[in-house]
């Protein structure tokens, strides 16, 4: 039988039960009013210390393109750099965290010091271009060390590997994006989107989780038509030139005729893209020659080598055949002025060809004449002179080309040998390029492929007969044969047509007889070009003017590497007579 | 059972932070990994320059084929695929080795002619030493290549001492698709090293040096 309990000792019990739950209650229902107070009126706080302590929000930078050449060799690329930032302030142990830090940051230990202890400010940038491993090491070390005030902020340097190469092209990099050439041109493709990262830390500063809140998008790659070695070689060339001439500025073109894709373009004089200087950015007569691209930026006269165009409208006309004879005076009176060719001569007798290969200003005004200022008008615009080439790179120039409504009555004595208009480099180009390729005329390209697909290529049009761009190419290779302005460019061997021009720069609103602009263009082998070069000397110095002895040997120099490299063939089938003959020195 | 699944949620918990943790030590070695790749490829940009290229190669004695040394010789068309097909016999593993050796003999005799040469040139100066030997492809690529009937041929390449001393070595290469048979590649090279080796005085004068 079980003992019954004392009424009494039953009701302390419960009592006691009853004390115990209405105390877990009362304590349930503090946690559940914390709770409710933490969780609603004081969570936007705590979450903000807690994303403050914890969640790091990362920029991420977008990794800038590369620009290469057209065998993928690197011109331009993007490194990650950090910029490792000091708050002073923070800083409670300045001597030994400098100590620590120099090494790695590569600076002196004095010159860290300086920047953790500099007073009245909370941001010091101890160095901006930390690689990311080297910045990795460094925070690992504040991490394990506690030195607190040291962050990091991933950032991107841009790097020209090859320095001076092609850096007028190229272009180079500021805080707002390109600044210059295709940097500039294509900065679009090239920036690509900036993204975020949030990385959530625990107590120990160990990221626990990270996510990409908005995704980078790295900028495209940019393959050039350029030829690296070839722009290495022309920029050589260029260089002695400069050192040779002392110009005040040179530049040279070449180009597949066939594509009309540029493979080489040279500036001079040059600047590293890694390091622009002020003084690269110093204007000289209103243009920055070192930074400037001046095969699309100068404008200038073309002097005789804007004969073959003359020459071309009025074979294409009809007009003239090459073995057409014109009788040549001393000189030609327009309107109070004398025209001249560049030795004095008597009366005599030139074909069209023999107009081409001495050069006769005369003789090209006698065609041009003949050709009239309607159709000669006509021929400019045709060529492409007068408007922008269209090519890829930033600041083209778009010439000047007077409108024949315009034309004065000296005009048509100054205009067919190539005074009075006034035109760039690369349109002078794109021209001989079109008489290269059986006449037709295509904007230059520079740029193949963008993120890996290829750009179309330019579509051309016809503007000479394939039979006037061949006969052109015939009279052009007696510039290079004995007596010609060029006779001393000639390499034995090789089929090769082009022209010369020395053309007088207006200085003060006249033709200055000291200022010339000196240049050469032409085309290996003239029966089926495969490579065009040209090269504008911009006020050569040493007393040496005419384009036969100033750009003529650059381009043989140029000619003379690209044409085993490329493994042209430069004389294919029939060598010409031309071809044949040793080279002599010029008669300039 | 409650304490199972307690323990079960707790350890899923972790699991994903050290997941979580691991991305995130993955993301920066990825961006470390980029980092240092980007710096490699400037460095293989910087180094493969012309210019070191080519004072890497003039310290070996090379030079670039000059714009007269590169030949190009036509194929007369069925005459010469015959041609080639009569020089065509089994492969022999003992010619082969043969080979070989009298190779790496003519490589060291080379070097050492080479080292002649060049004392040579030291003391005296202005004789010329031609020795053609083995094939080598001149490196081309790029917008124009030659045409289907032609062979081309690289000839001479020269090493010039300072005070003029120039040794002359015969190298020959047909590009891809060239139809000429060996026997006429060899025929030409030996025309051209002595058609170089004759007209490098006139290229170098046309050049001006």
């Amino acid at each position: 039988m079980p003992t019954k309990r004392p009424r009494r000792t039953v009701d302390l019990i419960d009592r006691r039960v009853g004390l115990l739950f209405g105390l877990f209650v009362l304590l349930l229902a503090v946690a559940v009013g914390r709770a409710l107070y933490l969780g609603t009126l004081r969570s936007g706080a705590l979450r903000a210390d807690a994303n403050t302590e914890h969640v790091d929000k990362v920029a991420i930078p977008a990794v800038r393109g590369e620009i290469t050449d057209r065998d993928g060799a690197v011109l331009a690329l993007s490194e990650s750099v950090d910029s490792v930032i000091a708050d002073p302030h923070l800083i409670k142990h300045p001597e030994r965290d400098a100590a620590i830090l120099a090494p790695l940051l590569g600076e002196s230990t004095r010159q860290t010091l300086a920047g953790l202890t500099k007073k009245g400010t909370g941001y010091v940038v101890l160095n901006n271009r930390v690689p990311a491993a080297t910045a990795a090491k460094i925070m690992t070390k504040v991490t394990d060390l506690n030195i607190d005030g040291i962050t990091d902020v991933a950032s991107e340097h841009r790097v020209y590997p090859r320095g001076t190469e092609a850096a007028q092209v190229l272009g180079w990099v500021g805080s707002s994006g390109g600044v210059w050439g295709i940097e500039e041109q294509l900065n679009h493709d090239l920036a690509g989107t900036s993204g975020t990262r949030q990385i959530v830390k625990d107590a120990l500063g160990q990221a626990i989780q990270v996510k990409t809140t908005k995704p980078m998008v790295p900028g495209k790659t940019v393959k050039l038509t350029l030829s690296a070695p070839l722009q290495s070689e022309v920029e050589k060339v260029l260089a002695g030139v400069g050192s040779e001439f002392k110009p005040e500025s040179a530049t040279a073109i070449v180009t597949d005729p066939q594509t009309d894709q540029i493979l080489a373009l040279a500036n001079w004089p040059s600047v590293n893209a890694n390091n622009v200087s002020a003084s690269d950015l110093k204007p000289v007569d209103g243009h920055l020659p070192a930074a400037e691209d001046q095969a699309v930026d100068f404008s200038y006269e073309p002097g005789s080598t804007f004969k073959a165009i003359t020459v071309g409208g009025a074979l294409q006309d009809g007009v003239v055949t090459p073995s057409t004879v014109f009788d040549i005076p001393p000189y030609l009176e327009s309107y109070g002025h004398r025209i001249n060719d560049a030795e004095p001569h008597g009366y005599e007798e030139l074909t069209v060809a023999g107009i081409l290969k001495f050069s006769s200003n005369i003789g090209a005004d006698l065609i041009g004449q003949k050709l009239g200022p309607a159709r000669f008008g006509y021929w400019v615009n045709r060529f492409g002179f007068g408007k922008p080439t269209g090519v890829a790179l930033p600041g083209e120039q778009r010439g000047i080309v007077l409108p024949v409504d315009k034309y004065s009555g000296p005009s048509m004595y100054n205009l067919p040998f190539g005074q009075g208009e006034s035109v760039t480099p690369m349109q002078m180009v794109q021209a001989y390029d079109a008489i290269a390729d059986g006449g037709v005329l295509r904007t230059p390209q520079i740029v193949d492929s963008i993120g890996g697909k290829t750009v179309s290529e330019p579509k051309g049009k016809r503007i000479i007969s394939t039979n006037v761009a061949w006969e052109l190419r015939k009279m052009l290779r007696g510039v290079l044969t004995d007596g010609g302005t060029a006779s001393g460019a000639a390499i034995p061997g090789y089929d090769i047509a082009g022209k010369t021009g020395t053309a007088q720069v207006v200085v003060d609103g006249k033709y200055s007889t000291t200022d010339f602009v000196a240049s050469f263009i032409g085309m290996v082998p003239a029966s089926n070009p495969k490579l065009v070069v040209a090269v504008v000397v911009n006020d050569p110095r040493n007393g040496v003017i005419y384009g036969g002895s100033v750009a003529a040997p650059a381009f043989q120099k140029i000619v003379g590497w690209a044409v085993p490299y490329f493994g042209i063939n430069p004389c294919p089938g029939v060598c010409p007579a031309s071809a044949k003959n040793p080279a002599v020195p010029s008669t300039p | 059972m409650l304490g199972v699944l307690l323990l079960g949620i707790v350890g899923m918990r972790v699991e994903v932070l050290k997941l979580g943790s691991s991305v995130g030590s993955e993301m920066q070695q990825a961006s470390l990994l980029q980092s240092t790749n980007a710096e490699l490829q400037n460095q293989v940009s910087a180094l493969s320059t012309n210019q070191r290229i080519e004072q890497l190669a003039s310290r070996q004695g090379m030079v670039m084929p000059g714009p007269l040394d590169v030949h190009f010789v036509h194929a007369s068309g069925a005459a010469n695929v015959s041609e080639a097909i009569a020089d065509i016999s089994e492969p022999s593993p003992s010619a082969f080795l043969d080979g070989v050796v009298s190779e790496r003999a003519q490589d060291g005799q080379t070097a050492v002619t080479a080292a002649t040469t060049s004392a040579i040139g030291v003391l005296g100066g202005g004789s010329i030493s031609s020795n053609p030997t083995s094939s080598s492809t001149s490196g081309s690529s790029g917008t124009a290549g030659t045409s289907g009937t032609t062979a081309q041929t690289t000839t001479t390449s020269a090493a010039q001492s300072s005070n003029g001393t120039v040794a002359t070595q015969g190298a020959t290469s047909s590009p891809p698709g060239s139809t000429a048979s060996s026997t006429s590649d060899t025929a030409a090279a030996t025309d051209n090293v002595t058609a170089a080796t004759s007209t490098e005085s006139n290229g170098a004068a046309s050049l001006g040096g």
